[in-house]
């Protein structure tokens, strides 16, 4: 951890900070936001059939369905097509794309692709275990590989900005947590979401089993 | 023609101009209020209050491309999103000089109201000591007025906009009327404790802000969602829309002008009087022209000595009531920036509710009464702290995925982190100042300003003290990591820039007499940060708004005795 990155750690919490922002050059202008629409509402076409599944089943695998919805309720999938199409300047872009394409799906029948997960067959879906656990196993080596990324670091919080430098497995997971805790489905229905408190209180009891509150934003400090 | 309905024009209608809108329509003028940028109406224009993550694009991560394109200046401010980026300024727009070795952050609001609706709300009172300080060190000349003379605007102002905050019965930070103090966090609780009784000069207090913790002259009490900066309907913190326009505006005196920009001032030498206002209509490019018994510039510091310095004449060939010379000159901003960060374990059963727009203050505990004999420095500091519970956002870098990852960030992380910033004194250095550069007209015409600003050598070794502090205080509070780091921020990045047409008894050097009025011309006053003479280290905008109103009263009086 080399100190920039710790102070910046908490440099959201406090006035006066300012956010480091990195170099960028996407396209987008947005206007849903003014028509009070869900962002992940807006559609968007950069994946190939089979990118599009392969993301399903990778943000699935990093934050799956429990007891309470996961990814793919959420559309995290969904969120991040938008973001690697109008967020990501093209070397991003490029790390994303070629980090997707870089893994192996095996056996993975053409017929397969317009189904979700959930339709499959019996058979199917053994086969569809195959290939997370495939998936699972790459995941696994890329974060070994990329271990001393300075994402890893302690201190780097996912925020309001966009680590550029970072690899593929760290894009990856940053664009699934981001896409998922600040979703409806991820703030309302997995966090706690209160717009209104009413008041303040800094030392309530904690539950052990008690989710976080939603944030207002990601660079929020609470 | 010249429009010559108005008794007085105030310029700006930020902080300190809704000030003297709404003191000078109550003691009876006829007032026109200008601001360059668009209208802000209070709650249907703050089209970003209480929208939640998902509907923002990118679910609120930083829209780059157009941030680098027409908000690279704003961006700075940490708190601008597609929820309120109609209330800060287009820097393409609205472009400004620096050398690129030397940035200056000059971070502007984009709409009526101005900086008054994204302020951090902190009020806190200069003490004597702060009015005292240039006369006895001998940086920066002499203050025309001491604590006693703004002692009754500082009661004024707190009592009309409502401020929250804990009596401490400090020297170096005199007490106000405070609404009840917002509560700290059991964590601070903590680290207060144990501070205070290691370290017993250090006080540490929960900071005195513009919002409100109980019901206040018909505005409600703060409902605790937290990010103020995108406007508040129900007007909890002050700013122009929630305090100062309405009550001007119950007046019947008030006539708002959004979208106008004055490009000059123009000086008649036989009335000895500023006598009209050059104004262009943003909308049309229409020129128009206005005149009024006196005029109030509260375009905020940079902006008011930019009116001021483009308003030469023959009589007044180096800027408008510059016969002194150093308008523009011994601009000031606080050092900012984290000081330092820490890690602790204690009061982990905790937990919070509601969101706190506000932290905690560790007010100036350096050179107090005397020079401190192991500080390298002189003038002192003042940290500002918060407290977070980390969650998702700050855990989401574990390593692993499925089942046991969701879960580890779904909860609060297993600490609590606690961080200051500094905030440093900056001496008046003649050097540090604003000009205009000719050469470079913006979409108006004007000449764009030049800002030539750096921090010197006190505010750097103030700043190398504050680190040594903070670990001291970081180890009496029982931290169990920490880290510490003495750079500051850009000047300018900690918005309170201050200074270019100081105040002082002497006309000589001075731009401003002890009443904010020009000495070299009666009807003409100047009451944003540009006035101040020496920066304190706390923020500003509680003694701008005593100021002007002190200004106003001063002003009608006059006007009503005829001496204006």
């Amino acid at each position: 951890m080399n100190r920039r990155q710790f102070i910046e750690f908490t440099s959201l919490i406090l006035a006066g900070g300012s956010l480091p922002l990195k170099a960028h050059s996407a396209e987008y202008q947005q206007q849903l936001f003014a028509l009070g629409k869900n962002f992940i509402q807006q559609p968007v076409n950069i994946f190939t059939p089979a990118q599009r599944q392969l993301v399903r089943r990778l943000v699935e695998i990093i934050i799956p369905r429990t007891d309470t919805p996961g990814a793919l309720d959420a559309k995290a999938d969904h969120f991040i097509e938008l973001t690697v199409a109008h967020y990501m300047n093209p070397q991003e872009r490029e790390v994303f794309v070629s980090g997707l394409d870089g893994l192996q799906v095996g056996v993975l029948g053409a017929k397969s692709l317009d189904k979700s997960l959930k339709e499959k067959s019996l058979e199917e879906k053994s086969l569809e275990e195959q290939i997370v656990e495939r998936l699972i196993q790459q995941l696994t080596e890329l974060e070994e590989r990329h271990s001393d990324a300075p994402w890893y670091q302690l201190g780097n919080r996912v925020g309001n900005g966009f680590d550029s430098s970072a690899p593929f497995i760290c894009q990856l997971k940053e664009l699934t947590v981001v896409g998922f805790f600040m979703s409806e489905v991820g703030a309302t229905q997995v966090l706690r979401h209160n717009p209104m408190p009413g008041n303040f209180d800094g030392e309530t009891p904690l539950a052990t089993d008690q989710p976080s509150w939603a944030r207002n934003r990601p660079g929020d400090y609470s | 023609m010249i429009d010559k309905s108005y008794d007085a024009i105030v310029v700006g209608s930020g902080i300190t101009g809704g000030w003297a809108a709404k003191e000078l329509t109550e003691k009876g003028l006829k007032v026109l209020l200008l601001d360059r940028s668009p209208d802000v109406k209070h709650g249907v224009d703050y089209k970003g209050e209480h929208v939640p993550s998902w509907k923002l694009p990118f679910y609120g991560k930083d829209e780059r491309q157009l941030n680098q394109r027409d908000y690279f200046i704003s961006q700075h401010s940490g708190v601008m999103d597609a929820s309120n980026r109609h209330l800060f300024n287009n820097d393409r727009q609205n472009p400004y000089q620096y050398d690129t070795q030397k940035p200056f952050q000059w971070i502007r609001g984009g709409g009526v109201g101005g900086r008054s609706l994204l302020w951090y709300r902190q009020c806190y009172r200069f003490s004597e000591a702060d009015f005292k300080a240039n006369n006895q060190d001998g940086h920066g000349s002499r203050w025309p007025i001491g604590y006693s003379d703004l002692a009754p605007w500082y009661d004024y102002v707190e009592d009309f906009i409502g401020v929250s905050g804990q009596a401490e019965g400090l020297e170096q930070l005199p007490d106000g009327k405070f609404l009840p103090p917002m509560k700290m966090y059991g964590i601070e609780k903590t680290v207060k404790q144990r501070i205070e009784k290691k370290i017993p000069e250090i006080t540490m207090t929960i900071g005195r802000t513009a919002v409100l913790t109980e019901n206040h002259r018909g505005r409600a009490a703060c409902h605790y969602c937290g990010p103020c900066e995108r406007g508040c309907s129900s007007g909890s913190y002050f700013s122009t829309q929630s305090s100062t326009l309405p009550a001007a505006r119950a007046t019947n005196r008030l006539t708002l002008r959004p979208d106008s920009v004055v490009e000059r001032l123009e000086y008649d030498p036989e009335t000895k009087r500023v006598s009209i206002i050059h104004v262009i209509d943003v909308k049309s490019g229409e020129r128009l022209q206005f005149s009024s018994k006196i005029v109030f510039l509260c375009a905020s510091t940079i902006a008011s000595t930019q009116i001021l310095l483009n308003s030469s004449s023959e009589h007044f060939p180096n800027g408008m009531a510059n016969s002194s010379g150093v308008l523009g000159k011994y601009l000031m901003d606080h050092t900012t920036g984290i000081i330092g960060s820490a890690v602790f374990l204690d009061n982990l059963d905790n937990y919070y509710y509601g969101n706190r727009p506000n932290g905690f203050y560790i007010p100036r505990f350096r050179n107090n009464q005397k020079q401190d004999k192991d500080a390298e420095f002189i003038r002192g500091y003042g940290f500002q702290g918060n407290s977070l519970r980390p969650n998702w956002a700050d855990m989401a870098n574990q390593k692993g995925f499925g089942k046991a990852y969701k879960d580890a960030l779904t909860k609060p992380g297993n600490y609590w982190a606690v961080g200051i910033a500094g905030f440093g004194e900056c001496l008046p250095h003649e050097e540090n100042r604003v000009t205009l550069d000719a050469t470079k007209p913006d979409r108006f015409g004007i000449p764009q300003v030049r800002v030539d600003m750096e921090f010197r050598d006190n505010e750097l070794k103030a700043r190398a003290d504050m680190a040594v502090q903070a670990e001291k205080i970081f180890r009496a509070a029982g931290a169990v990591f920490y880290q510490t780091n003495s750079e500051t921020n850009p000047p300018g990045a900690g918005v309170h820039e201050m200074g270019t047409a100081r105040m002082g008894d002497d006309p000589e050097e001075s731009v401003l007499n002890k009443w904010n009025q020009t000495h070299d011309i009666a009807n003409l006053f100047v009451t944003d940060g540009s006035c101040m003479v020496s920066s304190s280290c706390v923020n500003p905008s509680l003694t701008y708004m005593a100021l002007t109103a002190r200004a106003c009263d001063y002003a009608v009086s006059q006007l009503k005795k005829g001496l204006i």
